[in-house]
């Protein structure tokens, strides 16, 4: 049955073209917007007001609240938040799913011994950059917090 | 070509949604003693701050900083929202408004100087 086959074979491939014309995802870039995660972006000048060698660590404190992570016995506040970048959208038929796509920031200060900022850091990252490996760099090890009486907890 | 209007709709909520901001963090000092109104710089211990607001969230000894995490009812009321809260800071409701209040005690435990920081 040749005429059979055949019109199988023209059904199997117009299946196909359709699915193919109906069916595909799409990225579309867009300027960075919304929070994704975290409790709000720290912007540039907000750190510039910061001064080093004068800047307390209760000041910092009093101006960003609570940092997302505190490193090497509160040596360092880190303040992380995400952004949307861009959106993703995968569509088939009727049915469809999107997401935004998410680029994380980070700003980092640095106290001395004394809790006076010895340093700050924003990060914001291109889209091939580890934006927490040059935190890291810049910040060192996660070290454990001391025992000592003072110390934050 | 229905495949395709969901896309176009897509491109259009995309360009739409890039027009928003992204929220920044926010402090605040004149509302600490409007809205805690029991908090007066140099007379205000760190003893009646535990007796009415309840046992912070964060506690920074060595600095004299201590975080609560606080809300907004429906009536623009402060509400503590953490647990551990004292009673008569009723903890639920509150909006989505959310802050931390973030207050500042010398080594004598008296009370220096607060903010609110407004968190999403």
């Amino acid at each position: 049955m040749p005429s059979d086959r055949r019109a199988r074979a023209t059904f199997r491939a117009a299946f196909v073209a359709t699915l193919a014309a109906t069916t595909g995802c799409l990225v579309v870039p867009t300027p960075e917007h919304g929070l994704c995660s975290g409790k709000g972006a720290v912007e540039p000048e907000a750190l510039d007001a910061f001064r080093v060698g004068r800047t307390t660590r209760a000041d910092v404190l009093l101006r960003l609240g609570e940092p997302t992570d505190r490193r090497g016995n509160d040596r360092v506040f880190v303040y992380a938040w995400e952004v949307a970048r861009g959106w993703w959208f995968v569509g088939g038929g009727y049915s469809g799913a999107a997401g935004p796509i998410p680029k994380q920031k980070y700003a980092a200060i640095r106290f001395d011994d004394s809790g006076v900022v010895d340093g700050v850091l924003f990060v914001d990252p291109s889209w091939l950059e580890n934006a927490s490996r040059e935190l890291d760099a810049w910040a060192g090890p996660d070290a454990p917090p001391s025992k000592r009486a003072g110390g934050a907890r | 070509m229905h495949g395709l209007l969901p896309f176009a709709a897509g491109v259009a909520c995309a360009s739409l949604l890039g027009a928003c901001a992204t929220p920044k963090i926010e402090s605040t000092l004149s509302d600490v003693s409007e809205r805690v109104p029991f908090l007066r710089p140099g007379e205000t211990s760190l003893r009646e701050a535990f007796d009415r607001l309840g046992y912070p969230a964060r506690r920074h000894f060595a600095d004299g900083v201590y975080v609560w995490n606080a809300g907004v009812d429906q009536d623009d009321r402060l509400r503590i929202i953490d647990a551990g809260a004292k009673p008569f800071v009723v903890p639920y409701p509150w909006s989505n408004v959310r802050y931390e209040l973030v207050l500042e005690f010398d080594a004598d435990g008296t009370y220096v100087r607060g903010t609110f920081v407004h968190a999403e």
